[in-house]
């Protein structure tokens, strides 16, 4: 018996084993801790009083169960005769022992264990046995609680026996060399029952044979360190099901916990069981970190396995525990439902639950079809990930940010992210830029879920899902391709979730007529707080404009609940936990997010602004009319469970329903505000300020939800359940247009974008590489646009079509102010040699989009700015190469390469600076040097005596060595880079890193993993594991067992 | 949730949605986007005022083959500080390019000939800057041409007035100095109507070239009145002509680029009469509709060389009929009352068509003759300062004619670029001009080979007289350049 932190059940558990009529019976008991321990006194008079023969050992700290056990390996010497190992809170019935030992001969049984019951009433079964899947899933033969009648009072062979009391025979546990101390208790019985089988053991169940078990150690584990042992016995499964798997059926278990997971998961997330999720998830993906484990434990296994794997599936559970247990409980249930009385409250049944995803998980994949067969059409922001993950990284990391004119900064840290995601595609980034795509709307419906939790019933999470996946922000934002605003649908709902519990608000409970406010445990609130840092962090890395729409979201609702009569502080705390997790989530995109400090930073964040407003209008706001999407008007229906809410939804749950009424209201007068440019700042695009509306009409609609299952059903007839039911069918008419959506199969994204018009621009192989500068309004710009006045914005990408890092805005250098005043010459006809001042810059295309197939497309255009083609082609120095009702493109004539060699009159101009030595010398003609894909990659010519020219801002950090020679780096026509190169040779130019830069990146790496940690973890620091001391080792045995009897 | 506080609630979020529609009705401005790149009337000389990035300035050109003595174009900095400049030189060959460094309150000529002695070469230069201007000058035996140029190209040209009658030779040059080649359609209207021929259908300019047709060889010859009319259906490019009058009553040599658009109002200040005098005023109608038209006149009371008190201006003549697409010569001889002697004039349609005019003048002087030809000035243009980049030529009797476009009473001083930098001239300072008055002037005392300028108080037109060299009799008449303010 292991004997820890025993309570006053010590004195039962022992006279229990005090009267046993087994004769051969001798007693250890093994005490945690050491003599000196507070209780050890005691707990050694309660020996000695009720068991005075009893074997007393100190193990002198508290190895953990397996452990302790082991430790009979060398405190008692003799093979023939049987361990029973006992928790301190198990008594055995007088005839455990000897009933136990009969069925092990009779059985010839390896190991047997007798029927657990409860402590308290015996007549509750605990236990009498586990069957486990192939997976190591348990499957109790007995529910626990089940009222015990003798149901279960067969002797049978079971595949797993609890390990609190265990009657093995002494020589088969020193052959499968005892319990794994390794592993966590709550998977080592299944492990040393699975390693018994394959010696062909038999392990037996023995219902005479009855044992009280008061589970005190549930007891002694708060809610916290149940989660970490949910997690650790989920990792434990999962190892052990490999590790003793036999060799021809290790691959298709790996692949099969692979894919269960991965479904359960999904099921588990559904079902709003996120803990589990995550600890199934986990258990999985931490595989190959335990692969040194596993083979340790396969050799060990491998030693004394005499049957083959097949026999031993055999003993398993065909199938899966989950599914059997699933309807083991739908049948119960089924039972219980019929002898119950009917119940005055209809809750949502878990059918509805599963009949919503499984109808939105079947529409997301019908309206997705197209994306996922042939990937998503590259409009708006969705540019292709066309780099590599190594690329990503290694650029994330050079310090120089390619993007526009480049420049030597730190990068966003949404480059990385992006890596990551390619990562988990195994480097497939189309593959990963899909998938991103289909997940974030099913990311945010899950959010919505969840959040409706709130609401206290199943049926308000229903409806708030429906909601938040009826209305078209989603499906018109993939239309338009607004990747900010797609983000920002899928983590708002998270974050407003993470947002109130961190301030304090209860699930809604009927019992409670008002909103209950509740502190949290300060380790779980830096956990929830950790994990909202984290998404803010993310949304931030993409969509700056998190900054503005969460502090709304979270300001709208503090004041709600200030004027709804709460205290000031839980408003104050709305306030400020949201202000916070901004500045913590800005925080994590450090060193990058420090470029913003900087004058325009606003714009940077909100976006390049449309001068005359969008004239949107009120209409096309409230169908978020952001994008593609047909029968908006229809969608205009899902308002009515916001009028709804208003007026039907009472009791506690009327709180959140002012709030999200007063977030739509809100929302859309910031977005109208907005529209018609009234305000004095610009915010961002009406995508992405729409989130809030979104989730106020599925905050409203879980409250509807919530209100039409409880509150109108147990009302009297009255004006409320008309009004119900109109809100009700109206709701279901704002449903429709989603699902006829769906039938697109792409989510309407165009047949043709901006960046397929723009592959007839040839490839950087052809003439070196090179950048296109669009211009026009701000709306229809690829890349990261900047507005530029007079309703003109413009931006500029390498190549053609921009990649992943020119998604965002880069800080403003002297190119950029360079090429700011040649368009300055453009628009304001100040000079029609604006294309010599751009070429420098290497600016070889000059493309004035119209349609760009999201937001403005030939049904409904956004005109180009008036007159910006015309005074374009008054430019001496550009040639209409395309013009079309689609876009018009001009070619640079005097342009150059990003890395060229110039002719003699450029490098003579290229001493000189300002506008004089650009516009009076036409530089073009430069000999182009080998092109390269990633604009900080070196690259090694031949290069002739003259002028190399690097078409960046000037740095040192850009290096040319020719026959391995340092050439030192002057400024060129004042603002780019060039080399003077006396001698021909081979030449490497290349772009040196700085400690510094590195140094940051590391430290965000580590700040990101630290916080991932914390959000994450479930493990408190005082774990048991991390305590444990090797078990005080003795040299004489304690016990010596006959070989001739039995002990 | 205490009820009261939802109803409040409530009908606070009610109110702010009645606030939302209303806010709703409320419309965006709208944006200039790159309206202001394109200068209205800026197909025409003029100069700009304010700083630019850079200027360019397409000129006429030369031909070659007509046996010219010189050809330069004259840049004029009249800046505190050297200006840079790149003169491109198109032909039918690959263009050329030169950078040149003007010096501070001084003016260049540049060659633009080079040795050619065959076809047309067109300069334009492209000034750092928005300070320079920039004319052309020619030195030929049939006399000394002086041509504005113009800072805009493009997609229609119109010239109203074309001779070939007896040996007369006209040429129209198309230049496209842009790097793509330009598609142009070309037309002219005779005394017997439009022509459209085919082999001027569809003329490729190729890039950074030009090209010269002559009118003779191209269906136009021994032709009294030709009016052109050049549209680029892809691109944009100036159009210039060079008129050499060896008979029909003209004698001389003209270049000038030509008018951009029609226009409702033109204004010439260099107008005169007398007996050996033959001034026409030559309407081109390119629109598909009728246009009425009247002349008004000004200069009554005004005596040669003296500036006289007060002018007022000539009833208008009656309306006079333009069809469309035709051509109408008005001689003021067959104005009745107008007096002998110098004269400003507007021509003006009165139902609200669009015309092109220009004006010819040939006289007689003992026993030699000249004609002068001179585009009018937009309506749009008369300004309150004007520039003359290669000042006025000595010799030149009535140089300098001024006159108030307003109502109202007004002064004007003319100053001179001299080595000092801008010096108002004496005597020329705030002097006054009536309103709707016109004034000529000698030129005057002090003016040095600098760029002269002459800044009023209120709007005036101002054309010049210019020498004609070789101890030739007569003048040419060329305009200022109106000072835009940006």
């Amino acid at each position: 018996m292991v004997i820890h932190e025993p309570g006053d059940w010590l004195t039962e558990s022992l006279r229990g084993l005090a009267a046993q009529d087994y004769a051969g019976l001798q007693v250890l008991t093994l005490l945690t801790g050491t003599s000196e321990n507070a209780g050890s006194r005691t707990t050694l008079d309660t020996i000695e009083t009720e068991l005075p023969n009893a074997v007393v050992r100190y193990l002198g700290s508290n190895p953990g169960y397996a452990a302790a056990c082991n430790t009979v390996l060398q405190l008692v010497q003799g093979d023939s005769g049987f361990f029973c190992f006992l928790h301190d809170d198990v008594a055995l019935a007088p005839d455990a022992i000897s009933r136990m030992v009969e069925e092990l001969y009779r059985s010839n049984a390896g190991a047997v264990g007798p029927k657990m019951v409860h402590w308290d009433n015996p007549t509750m079964i605990q236990s009498v046995g586990n069957a486990v899947d192939r997976f190591g899933v348990e499957l109790p033969y007995a529910d626990d609680g089940e009222l015990d009648q003798e149901q279960h009072d067969l002797v049978q062979d079971v595949f797993v026996l609890p390990g609190s009391c265990l009657l093995v025979r002494a020589d088969l546990f020193r052959t499968v060399g005892g319990f794994d101390s390794t592993l966590h208790s709550s998977g080592n019985d299944l492990d040393l029952c699975w390693r018994m089988h394959t010696t062909g053991a038999r392990v037996v169940v023995v219902p005479s044979a009855v044992a009280r078990h008061r589970e005190s150690m549930l007891e002694r584990t708060d809610e916290t360190a149940q989660l970490t042992a949910d997690a650790d016995a989920q990792n434990t499964r999962v190892r052990t099901a490999v590790a003793l798997s036999s060799r021809a059926q290790l691959p298709f278990i790996v692949i099969e916990t692979v894919l269960l997971t991965f479904l359960r998961g999904v099921l588990l997330l559904t079902t709003g069981r996120t803990a589990q999720a995550w600890a199934e998830v986990r258990a999985v993906l931490s595989l190959p970190f335990g692969i040194a484990e596993i083979k340790r434990r396969r050799d060990a296994a491998h030693e004394y396995r005499s049957v083959d794997g097949d026999e031993i599936r055999a003993l398993q559970l065909r199938g899966t525990s989950h599914l059997a247990s699933y309807f083991r409980r739908r049948a119960r249930k089924a039972g219980l439902a019929q002898a119950q009385l009917p119940s005055d409250v209809r809750e949502a049944a878990p059918r509805g639950s599963y009949v919503l995803w499984t109808v939105l998980l079947l529409m997301l994949i019908i309206g997705s079809r197209s994306l996922l067969l042939h990937g998503s059409v590259s409009v708006g922001q969705m540019v292709p990930f066309s780099s590599s993950v190594r690329d990503l990284f290694s650029s994330y990391t050079s310090g120089w940010w390619g993007a526009g004119f480049g420049q030597v900064s730190a990068l966003p840290t949404g480059v990385a992210l992006t890596a990551v995601a390619g990562v988990t595609t195994f480097g497939n980034m189309g593959l990963a830029n899909t998938m991103v795509i289909i997940a974030l709307p099913f990311i945010g419906w899950l959010g919505a879920w969840r959040f409706a939790s709130v609401m206290g019933t199943r049926g308000a999470r229903i409806a708030s899902a429906t909601a938040y996946a009826a209305v078209p922000l989603a499906y018109a934002s993939i239309a338009s391709g607004r990747w900010g605003a797609l983000l920002l649908y899928a983590l708002a709902p998270w974050m407003l979730h993470l947002l109130r519990m961190l301030v304090g608000h209860a699930d809604i409970n009927d019992v409670r007529p008002k909103e209950a406010m509740v502190f949290v445990d300060p380790a779980v609130w830096r956990r929830w707080f950790a994990a909202l840092v984290l998404m803010v962090a993310v949304c931030f890395a993409f969509e700056p404009a998190v900054v503005i729409v969460l502090p709304f979201i979270g300001g709208v609702i503090g004041l709600t609940t200030l004027a709804q009569g709460l205290n000031i502080r839980w408003a104050g705390r709305w306030l400020g936990i949201t202000a916070l997790s901004v500045l913590s989530g800005v925080a994590l995109n450090l060193p990058w997010a420090g470029t913003y400090v900087r004058s325009g930073w606003w714009e940077a964040i909100s976006g390049a602004p449309v001068d005359s407003g969008r004239n949107i209008g009120l209409w096309g706001l409230v169908r978020f009319a952001v994008g593609g999407f047909s029968l908006s008007i229809l969608s205009v229906a899902l308002y009515a469970a916001v009028v709804g809410a208003l007026f039907l939804v009472r009791g506690a749950r009327a709180t959140w329903a002012l709030r999200g009424a007063t977030l739509v209201v809100g929302g859309l007068l910031l977005a109208v505000l907005d529209d018609s440019a009234l305000l004095p700042l610009h915010l961002a695009e009406p995508a992405v300020m729409l989130v809030p509306v979104a989730l106020g009409i599925a905050m409203c609609a879980g409250a509807m939800g919530a209100s039409l299952a409880l509150d109108l059903n147990r009302g009297r007839l009255s004006w409320r359940q008309p009004l119900g039911a109109l809100v009700g069918i109206a709701f279901a008419v704002g449903l429709f247009p989603t699902a006829v959506n769906s039938i697109n199969g792409s989510w309407n994204q165009p047949s043709l974008a901006l960046p397929q018009l723009l592959a007839q621009l040839p490839d950087a192989q052809t003439a070196g590489n090179y950048r296109t500068l669009f211009i026009g309004d701000s709306r229809v710009l690829p890349g990261a646009p900047i507005n530029f006045g007079w309703g003109i914005g413009y931006s500029v990408v390498n190549g053609a079509t921009p990649s992943v890092d020119e998604y965002w805005e880069t800080p403003p250098t002297r190119a950029r102010d360079n090429a700011v005043a040649a368009m300055y010459g453009i628009v304001r006809g100040q000079t029609s040699r604006a294309g010599r001042l751009l070429a420098p810059l290497s600016v070889r295309y000059i493309v004035v989009p119209i349609i760009d197939g999201g937001q403005s497309t030939r049904s409904n255009p956004i005109a180009e700015p008036a007159g910006l083609v015309e005074a374009l082609s008054r430019q001496l120095d550009l040639r209409r190469q395309f013009a079309s009702p689609d876009l018009v493109v001009f070619e640079n004539t005097a342009w150059v390469p990003v890395r060229s060699v110039l002719t003699a009159a450029g490098a003579e101009s290229s001493k000189l600076a300002g506008a004089t030595s650009m516009i009076a010398t036409n530089i073009g003609g430069a000999t182009a040097l080998p092109s390269v894909d990633r604009s900080d990659a070196a690259a090694s010519a031949d290069v002739a005596a003259g002028t190399v020219h690097l078409a960046v801002p000037f740095t040192s950090r850009w290096q040319l060595t020719v026959n391995g020679a340092s050439i030192p780096a002057r400024p060129a026509f004042g603002l780019t880079t060039a080399f003077d190169v006396a001698t021909p040779g081979p030449a490497t130019v290349s772009y040196q890193s700085t400690t510094l830069h590195t140094l940051l990146v590391l430290i965000q790496f580590v700040a990101w993993l630290a916080l991932i940690f914390t959000a994450t973890s479930r493990r408190k620091y005082s774990l048991r594991r991390s305590q444990a001391v090797p078990a005080v080792v003795v040299d004489e045995p304690a016990i010596v067992l006959n070989d001739g009897g039995q002990s | 949730m205490n009820i009261v506080r939802r109803i409040i609630g409530t009908v606070l979020i009610v109110a702010a949605g009645a606030g939302v529609i209303a806010i709703d009705r409320q419309g965006g401005a709208t944006q200039d986007g790159a309206a202001s790149a394109l200068v209205t009337l800026g197909g025409f000389p003029q100069a700009v005022a304010g700083s630019r990035i850079s200027t360019s300035w397409f000129c006429p050109g030369a031909a070659a083959g007509d046996g010219l003595d010189a050809a330069t174009v004259v840049i004029s900095n009249p800046s505190d500080v050297a200006i840079t400049a790149s003169l491109s030189l198109f032909s039918d060959a690959a263009a050329e390019t030169q950078n040149i460094s003007i010096a501070p309150r001084d003016r260049l000529s540049v060659d633009v000939l080079r040795g050619r002695t065959v076809g047309v070469v067109v300069p334009a230069v492209e000034i750092i800057g928005g300070i320079g201007t920039v004319e052309q000058q020619l030195v030929y035996a049939a006399g000394d041409v002086t041509s504005q140029c113009v800072s805009q190209t493009s997609n229609a040209w119109y010239f109203a007035d074309g001779f070939t009658a007896e040996g007369s030779s006209q040429r129209i040059v198309l230049t496209n100095p842009y790097p793509e080649s330009a598609v142009v359609n070309v037309s002219y209207t005779t005394a017997e109507g439009r022509r459209t021929p085919a082999n001027l259908q569809g003329v490729i300019l190729p890039a950074l070239s030009a090209k010269s047709l002559s009118m003779s060889d191209v269906g136009a010859a021994n032709e009294s009145q030709i009016a052109v009319e050049v549209i680029a259906t892809t691109g944009q490019v100036i159009a210039s002509r060079m008129q050499h009058y060896i008979g029909g009553g003209r004698l001389g040599y003209s270049t000038t680029v030509g008018t951009p658009e029609a226009l409702k109002d033109w204004w010439f200040t260099a107008g005169r009469t007398g007996s050996q005098v033959t001034e026409q005023l030559v309407v081109f109608n390119p629109s598909e509709v009728e246009a009425q038209l009247n002349v008004a006149f000004f200069g009554e009371g005004i005596t040669n060389g003296v500036i006289a008190e007060t002018s007022t201006a000539a009833l208008p003549s009656e309306a006079v009929t333009i069809p469309a697409g035709g051509i109408v010569y008005i001689n003021t001889d067959n104005i009745a009352d107008l007096p002998k002697g110098d004269h400003a004039m507007v021509v003006s349609t009165l139902n609200n068509s669009r015309v092109v005019v220009e004006h010819v003048l040939s006289q007689r002087t003992g026993g030699s003759s000249f004609t002068a030809i001179t585009n009018g000035i937009p309506a749009g243009l008369v300004s309150t300062k004007w520039r003359i980049p290669s000042g006025l030529a000595k010799g030149a009797r009535h140089a300098l004619s001024v006159l108030n476009t307003t109502a109202t009473d007004g002064t004007f001083t003319v100053s001179a670029i001299g080595p000092g930098g801008l010096l108002d001239l004496p005597n020329l300072v705030n002097v006054p001009i009536a309103a709707a008055s016109l004034i000529s002037l000698e030129v005057p005392e002090g003016v040095n080979e600098g760029e002269v300028v002459i800044t009023a108080t209120v709007d005036v037109a101002i054309h010049r007289r210019t020498t004609r060299g070789h101890g030739l009799v007569g003048f040419g008449i060329v305009g200022a350049l109106p000072v835009r303010g940006k």
